[in-house]
């Protein structure tokens, strides 16, 4: 039987936004008008098209007193009390609300009575809890601190504990998977019938979860590998300025790496089932700035020295990419185009080339080609923006709509992940590289898995680390 | 002193706008300029509407000052320029739809003469039955009872007039751009959001603006069916007839038609009035018979009692209705309730002193700025205070939210911008049956207003709003109930900022109740 659980609670406490976080459905309608919930809605959580746990959002209790009245004068079987109400009360349109949140509970549904941690105990709150104790069903109350204005958070603890199985702090807006899980886990606790179906639906969610890690591990590495080996050429004519054509060729490059990346961030926007049409990054997240922006590249990536320790495996012009890495002003936008600008990467090549034209204007010609690049830490700079993205993602709760992210701050010291990889993980990294731009005279065939291995175990940690 | 619909729209708008300020600043200096405006009129002006007409000329001067821009309507100005054209549109339509169907019914081609039942049936008794069924909604409507709105509101001719008075006409005019609106659309939006949303709490101010116009309609589309029929009758040749299967007596139809003339046979010489019996046996028309044994002098002696048909069952009792509704609306807005608490806190504002306590910055050192003033101290005091407006009010307060301090500092934020004199307060816990005996104890105590506070925070639910509803029910009708909504009770700061979502989830829920003596205010 799949475990069945009501989220019922007061209007405007935070109901649905906590169901659409625990559905990970972020089309639920989440609105700070409260009673913008008239009926209550099934939201199933199904794995390989099996239903492994339901939850339903209800509307809010409307007359909570005179319900609480009619369950005292109640004198029949007290495990038909729920059903009675219904029976007593189901054309009456005073009580339409009360009746309609807890048809779930006369079927059975266990009870998940939600309150704003934000705001104090009130008489009317009082009665719903002790409605929900005269149902006699399992129940767990969420404490939802929907803003950080004011925490009440003792206050309700206190009431709840006279009224509920269990109580738990969870913040609809913030939840992150640890955060579900443990919430799951506390459901257990409230009924032990539930226990081992629960226990089953949390052994989903780890798997479907390492799936996921497991699936973006492979768009990283996809997109990484795509990007680097990435070139583009455009033939050149005496008659034509030169610069124009490196300008071109420059606008055309970061502009197909950018696309590449903008699909890398949809797709795991899509994975981690986050469909809100735009997704609104902070302005202050990294992200915000462009790929080939200087702050991204004084900002994500390695140091000069880890860079030039990297070096030494990629070895050949790394050197000289060091150079101008980090001389004066250009820093990594002017590197990452390197040839264009002529600071001497070996990213642009001049070569000349025979061509063919039916018109037979000309037949041969010079052609400048832009790529794949050459700069190791261009390696670290889209691995540093993926990482980021992917926590944004994960610690981006469903339940939430406002857009922005919370503010960081923004310095010029290295804030992505890579600075924090081992000199073993930065070696996979550096090997990696070679083999992709092709720069390595021997291909070792066990770098792929290994690094394939090293982002998705970053993945986990940072999983983890929230 | 005469008021007008357009008057009265003004002093909502201008209203609004005030209960829209938000900082504490603002509505001071507009508490000192109301109690200025007061202190100007006070020797002239006498009673409460003479008043409040005063405060809004002195506001639409000030308005237009501030605006710098007279070409700006106000919400009343639109209104009346759009009532005009409704007017006129009515009118207008009336008359063509009237005298192009009449003309084009009596086309006479000398084949066959016109069949004067069918023509008796549209313009008369149609026009007969829609007067029946207008002078039933009146009736209703005079006779009372709140469900009279509703079946007038219901009605096809009101929902058509209402939504092309309230909503199409107004698009043009927003489409059109049209040069008397292009700085007034704001107030332009002002008018129609008051008539949507206010229709319910004005419906008496509103009723008769949309059944002058039907009127105006029915009575024009006579007169021009009148005007068209005399037309034809002028300037072509007509011939009148009659048949039925079933009416096979003559006798029957002269009596019939001497019933129709009744109105007029008495003053209107014989052969004018209505046709003789002799007349009506010849203008009948048998088909198998054929037309050539019609003699003329019967065909033509219908048209006299067609016209006066027209006039007399059509074109005059819509001209009386006309004039009828004109004198109930002055009626109406003679007789408009400005003691209702919308109006009700302008009088106070403006008939209280303001009281106000600030540094006195003239004295600053050891002896004035640090020290406040000990006699201050003790006028501003809760155990001093004077009666500040005369308006006694008993406030309601949960026991289990409100502190007696908390308390304390809401009934000092009533005196200083209700201008009311809080005379008891009383705990309650929101439930009815539990508040019994407060319930029955307000009803008694010799108060002006009940306010009843709550935080803004908690949402107005169904069992909520009943609880006021029932307390209201066991008040005076016309005492007025506030629900002051307060910030959470627990915090040093109650006020409540006017663009505080929740508060404006309270005014709609107790919009609904469409009850005008059931106010909401925030704290402020």
């Amino acid at each position: 039987m799949v475990p069945e659980f009501a989220v019922l609670g007061h209007p405007n406490e935070g109901k649905s936004s906590l169901v659409s976080t625990l559905t990970e459905d972020d089309r639920i309608k989440v609105g700070p008008i409260p009673g913008e919930t008239t009926i209550s809605r099934d939201y199933i959580v199904t794995i390989d098209g099996k239903d492994i746990i339901r939850f339903v959002d209800t509307p809010g209790f409307q007359v909570p007193r005179q319900t609480l009245a009619w369950f005292k004068a109640f004198d029949g079987d007290p495990d038909k009390i729920v059903d009675r109400f219904i029976d007593a009360f189901k054309n009456d349109p005073f009580f339409a609300d009360d009746c309609e949140l807890l048809c779930p509970v006369a079927r059975g549904a266990g009870i998940i009575y939600v309150v704003d941690g934000a705001r104090p105990v009130r008489d009317d709150d009082l009665a719903e809890m002790e409605i929900l104790r005269l149902t006699g069903r399992p129940r767990m109350a969420i404490i939802n601190s929907k803003t950080d204005r004011k925490d009440y958070t003792k206050d309700w603890k206190l009431e709840f504990r006279k009224h509920f199985n269990c109580i738990r702090v969870f913040n609809s807006n913030k939840a992150n998977f640890t955060e579900r899980i443990k919430m799951l886990e506390s459901l257990k606790a409230i009924d032990q019938d539930w226990e081992h179906a629960l226990s089953r639906v949390i052994l989903a969610f780890k798997e479907d979860w390492q799936k996921r890690n497991r699936l973006v591990s492979a768009l990283i590495i996809q997109n990484i590998e795509k990007s680097l080996s990435f070139s583009i050429s455009e033939p050149v004519t005496s008659s034509y300025d030169q610069e124009t054509v490196k300008e071109k060729l420059n606008e055309k490059y970061q502009a197909h790496i950018k696309d590449l990346e903008n699909k890398l961030f949809k797709q795991i926007r899509a994975v981690f089932k986050h469909h809100l049409f735009e997704y609104h990054l902070s302005e202050y997240s990294i992200l915000k700035h462009d790929l080939f922006s200087k702050q991204t590249w004084e900002i994500l990536g390695l140091t000069k020295g880890q860079l030039a320790a990297a070096g030494a495996i990629v070895g050949g012009s790394i050197g000289a990419v060091i150079d101008t890495a980090f001389a004066g002003h250009t820093l990594g936008v002017f590197t990452a185009m390197g040839g264009v600008l002529g600071a001497g990467s070996a990213l642009f090549g001049g070569k000349k080339i025979t061509r063919n034209k039916r018109a037979g204007i000309w037949f041969g010609g010079d052609k400048f080609q832009l790529g794949p690049n050459k700069n190791l830490q261009f390696l670290y700079i889209l691995i540093d923006r993926a990482l980021i993205y992917y926590s944004h993602i994960i610690n981006r709760a469903h339940g939430r709509r406002d857009l922005s992210d919370q503010p960081g701050s923004m310095g010029i010291e290295k804030k992505g992940y890579s600075t924090g990889f081992t000199a073993s993980q930065r070696n996979v990294c550096a090997k990696f590289f070679k083999l992709v731009t092709g720069s390595s005279f021997i291909k070792e065939k066990t770098i792929m898995p290994k690094f394939e291995e090293l982002i998705e175990s970053v993945l986990n940690d940072i999983t983890e680390k929230f | 002193m005469k008021i007008k619909l357009k008057d009265i729209i003004d002093l909502d708008y201008f209203i609004s706008i005030d209960d829209a300020l938000d900082s504490q600043e603002d509505i001071k200096t507009r508490t000192i300029k109301d109690r200025k405006i007061y202190n100007q009129c006070r020797n002239k002006v006498l009673t409460e509407k003479g008043l409040l007409l005063e405060w809004l000329i002195l506001r639409k001067k000030e308005f237009f000052k501030k605006n710098h821009k007279k070409t700006i309507l106000l919400p009343g100005t639109v209104f009346s320029i759009l009532y005009s054209w409704m007017c006129y549109i009515m009118a207008f339509s009336g008359c063509t739809f009237g005298l192009s169907l009449a003309y084009s019914f009596l086309a006479y081609h000398g084949n066959r003469p016109i069949n004067v039942s069918i023509f008796i049936v549209l313009f008369v008794v149609l026009p007969v039955l829609l007067l029946v069924f207008s002078l039933v909604l009146i009736a209703r409507k005079v006779l009372g009872g709140k469900k009279t709105g509703n079946l007038f509101s219901n009605s096809i001719i009101h929902t058509l007039i209402s939504s092309l008075f309230f909503n199409v006409l107004p698009k043009i005019l927003q489409k059109t751009r049209q040069a008397i609106f292009k700085k007034s659309f704001e107030t332009l939006e002002y008018t129609l959001s008051l008539i949507r949303i206010k229709s319910r709490e004005y419906k008496d101010l509103f009723f008769w603006p949309v059944f002058i116009p039907a009127s105006v309609f029915a009575f024009s589309f006579s007169a021009g069916a009148l005007g068209g029929t005399f037309f034809r009758v002028i300037v072509s040749d007509m011939a009148f007839g009659w048949q039925s299967t079933l009416m096979a007596s003559n006798a029957g139809v002269y009596d019939l038609v001497s019933f129709i003339a009744l109105p007029w046979s008495w003053f209107v010489p014989k052969a004018l009035a209505h046709p003789s019996l002799e007349q009506i046996e010849g203008s009948r028309i048998i088909l198998k018979d054929g037309l050539s044994v019609l003699a003329t002098h019967d065909l033509i002696s219908w048209w006299p009692f067609i016209c006066m048909g027209i006039l007399f069952y059509a074109v005059i009792p819509r001209g009386v209705l006309i004039i009828t509704g004109i004198l109930a609306q002055k009626h109406v807005l003679h007789h408009f309730d400005f003691k209702r608490p919308r109006f009700k806190q302008l009088l106070i504002r403006m008939q209280s002193p303001v009281m106000d306590i600030d540094a006195d910055k003239t004295r600053v050192g050891k002896a004035g700025y640090d020290k406040p003033d000990k006699d201050m101290k003790e006028k501003s005091s809760l155990g001093n205070r004077p009666d500040v407006s005369g308006q006694n009010v008993l406030l309601l307060a949960s026991k289990s939210v409100y502190s007696d301090d908390t308390i304390q500092k809401i009934i000092k934020g009533i005196e200083t911008h209700l201008f009311f004199n809080v005379k008891e307060t009383l705990g309650i816990n929101l439930d009815f049956d539990d508040d019994a005996e407060t319930i029955q104890q307000i009803n008694q105590k010799d108060v002006d207003h009940v306010i009843l506070v709550h935080e803004v925070w908690q949402p107005p639910i169904r069992g909520l709003v009943h609880y006021i509803t029932q307390v209201k029910a066991a008040m005076p009708e016309d005492r007025p109930l506030w629900i002051l909504l307060t910030r959470d009770a627990g915090q040093a700061d109650l006020l409540v900022d006017n663009t505080d979502i929740n508060y404006d989830v309270w005014k709609k829920a107790i919009f609904k109740l469409e009850n005008p003596y059931i106010v909401v205010k925030r704290f402020i």
